[in-house]
């Protein structure tokens, strides 16, 4: 068969069976089972498909994906995480849109903490989204900082997602997780200044209110006491990686065990809190290694098949510059962003980026964080971003979809600025990584 | 409810509750680790390794009760998009594709375990660890993932269309 052929089949495949909603791995399964029958030589190669499981699960780089979950969820489970909202709530006081303000200042740090971008979106969703619909807040204001904030989680460490990528994709886990810090920040401090530069041209978006007097060390103190402390597990997991003191694994267990002596410490700790850390753990972990557990067939049926060769020779041969080929690799990343969860975008495209990128000679580091930002936006990109319908869920009923989209968009656009910025200056993210690292 | 699908569920869910603890374990035992190794008192050599397989056997081990949670990610518009009939016969499809592929994982994780068995593969590193053992978790994936798309299949015949159920909050 064709190259082309290979690749339509494998491709297309996908998209159908993904499509016809069966769960995304089961899609990859079925396809894989197909591909593998055709192109890894019947029989032999679904035994080969079958023993490729245990060999794309059996890695330790795999490891501080549960852990930085299991970090997040205690967090969120034993209420810290919403003890250091209502601490910021309080902190912060006569400012423009100052519930979108807590919303991100808020968001940013739970990102500081928690490896997941939708518990980070649903805890501030459950916990503001309610008082400021009873305020008279517009619904882009309520809700855009809230869905936007969520995908920050994703570059700022601990991230699950860039462990994920950094794995699949063989880039140095460290580096990648140490790169999206800047470019987080940025983003956050980006919302920042277009939530309060909007809400003081139209006041009426998001409605003044009298903020309880109250005397400065009531307002610093829950921060002092609730949120600093909670910074120190911050410190102890980017600090332990950064300071080459322990691999992300071992910096991802001291963050749960940090979470937990913190929950001890503040005497919230609960069986059934972490009863249900756990089992929340469990499911988002083992819903994404069951992805995985299809991705060395899936690249190996691309590359016996000559579907990545051929793609690849193809590239070449259009001569077009490396800049071209990665503002191409963006552009459908970004277009299948809009329609797939991050799992599969990173399964389908990472075949073939990585082998592009090397022969052109793209700094694999860059073009992993431009991928971690593109998935971000792919969250909150209509009509298919997952936040959208987390947003749906935990807004009032009245809220319509389409209102839900409609606030998404000035965030898309600021996050597709920042996207822009690193093209432009890679070292905004390679920078850091490069300085603390080598 | 019957004995039997109470022991069922129940069973499911011990699966799940395994994993997370098996997780919360390994969160414990690599901050004992990196204690115990910086006072210089030992090391825990075989961890990395056990941490390894305890990825993969989870994986399998609990798929099908997330699957029984709704917790596996799908893309659902086309079925919102159709009327309750085909939203029927879709779903038909859907449990139908899914028992197929669990059935695969049955037979070929018997015989790739059964192969390892034959040729006595043990995987030599800080433990000696037969590699049928981590095999025997596929089929037991398959034969649960094929109960639970039947299970689908049936609920789905007694109830018409069925609400669609959203997984939504499951992700990173």
């Amino acid at each position: 068969m064709e190259w082309t052929g290979a690749l339509l089949l494998m491709f297309g495949g996908y998209i159908i069976l993904m499509t016809l909603s069966l769960p995304v791995a089961f899609a990859f399964f079925g396809i894989n089972l197909i591909g593998a029958f055709v192109f890894l030589g019947g029989d032999i190669g679904l035994m080969q498909f079958t023993s490729n499981t245990k060999a794309a699960l059996t890695s330790i780089t795999l490891a501080p994906i549960p852990l930085f979950l299991l970090m997040g969820e205690i967090l969120f489970h034993t209420g810290l995480a919403i003890r250091a909202i209502d601490a910021i709530d309080r902190l912060i006081s006569r400012v423009p849109g100052r519930l979108s303000v807590v919303s991100i200042a808020g968001g940013t740090i739970f990102a500081t903490l928690s490896g997941s971008t939708l518990a980070n979106a649903a805890v501030l969703g459950s916990t503001l989204m309610p008082d400021m619909v009873k305020r008279g807040y517009h619904p882009s204001l309520a809700m855009g900082p809230i869905m936007a904030v969520g995908g920050i989680a994703m570059l700022i460490p601990p991230s699950a997602l860039a462990v994920l990528l950094g794995s699949l994709a063989k880039i140095p886990i460290t580096h990648l997780l140490i790169a999206g810090i800047i470019p987080g920040f940025l983003m956050s401090f980006a919302f920042l200044a277009y939530v309060i530069g909007r809400s003081a041209i139209n006041p009426a978006l998001a409605p003044a209110y009298d903020v309880e007097e109250m005397r400065s060390w009531d307002r610093w103190r829950p921060f002092l006491f609730d949120v600093v402390p909670l910074l120190g597990i911050f410190v102890v997991v980017v600090g332990s990686i950064m300071g080459g003191l322990a691999s992300p694994t071992e910096s991802a267990a001291l963050g749960c065990t940090a979470s937990m002596l913190a929950s001890f410490a503040y005497r919230t700790f609960t069986w059934a809190g972490l009863h249900k850390a756990l089992v929340e753990t469990a499911k988002i972990s083992v819903m994404i290694f069951f992805i995985i557990g299809a991705s060395i067939t899936f690249s190996q049926i691309l590359t016996f098949s000559g579907a990545s060769a051929g793609l690849l020779n193809m590239v070449e041969s259009l001569g077009a510059s490396p800049i071209i080929v990665l503002l191409g690799m963006v552009a459908f990343l970004l277009v299948l962003g809009a329609f797939m969860d991050q799992i599969s975008m990173m399964m389908l495209t990472i075949p073939f980026y990585m082998p592009i990128a090397a022969s052109l000679g793209i700094d694999l580091l860059w073009l992993g964080v431009l991928m971690l930002i593109v998935m971000e936006i792919g969250l909150i990109t209509p009509p298919f971003g997952l936040i959208l319908y987390v947003m749906k869920g935990v807004a009032p009923e009245w809220i319509t979809l389409g209102q839900v989209w409609v606030a998404a968009v000035p965030f898309i656009i600021i996050e597709l600025i920042v996207l822009l910025i690193i093209i432009l200056i890679p070292a905004v993210a390679t920078w850091l990584p490069r300085l603390l690292l080598t | 409810m019957h004995a039997s699908s109470w022991a069922y569920l129940k069973l499911l869910n011990l699966c799940g509750l395994l994993a997370g603890m098996a997780y919360g374990s390994m969160a414990l035992l690599v901050t004992i680790e990196v204690v115990i190794r910086n006072l210089g008192i030992g090391s825990l050599l075989w961890l990395t390794e056990v941490i390894e397989y305890t990825l993969f056997v989870a994986t399998f081990i609990a798929a099908p009760w997330v699957l029984n949670q709704a917790g596996h990610v799908r893309v659902d518009l086309l079925l919102l998009a159709l009327p309750s009939a085909g939203r029927r016969n879709l779903e038909f499809l859907v449990d139908s594709l899914g028992l197929v592929i669990s059935l695969f994982f049955v037979w070929y994780g018997v015989r790739v375990a059964l192969d390892a068995y034959d040729t006595n593969i043990v995987i030599y590193n800080q433990l000696a660890t037969p590699e049928w053992w981590l095999f025997l978790a596929v089929p037991f994936a398959g034969a649960l993932l094929a109960i639970e798309f039947v299970l689908r299949f049936r609920r789905t015949l007694a109830t018409g269309a069925p609400e669609i159920e959203r997984g939504l909050q499951d992700g990173f």
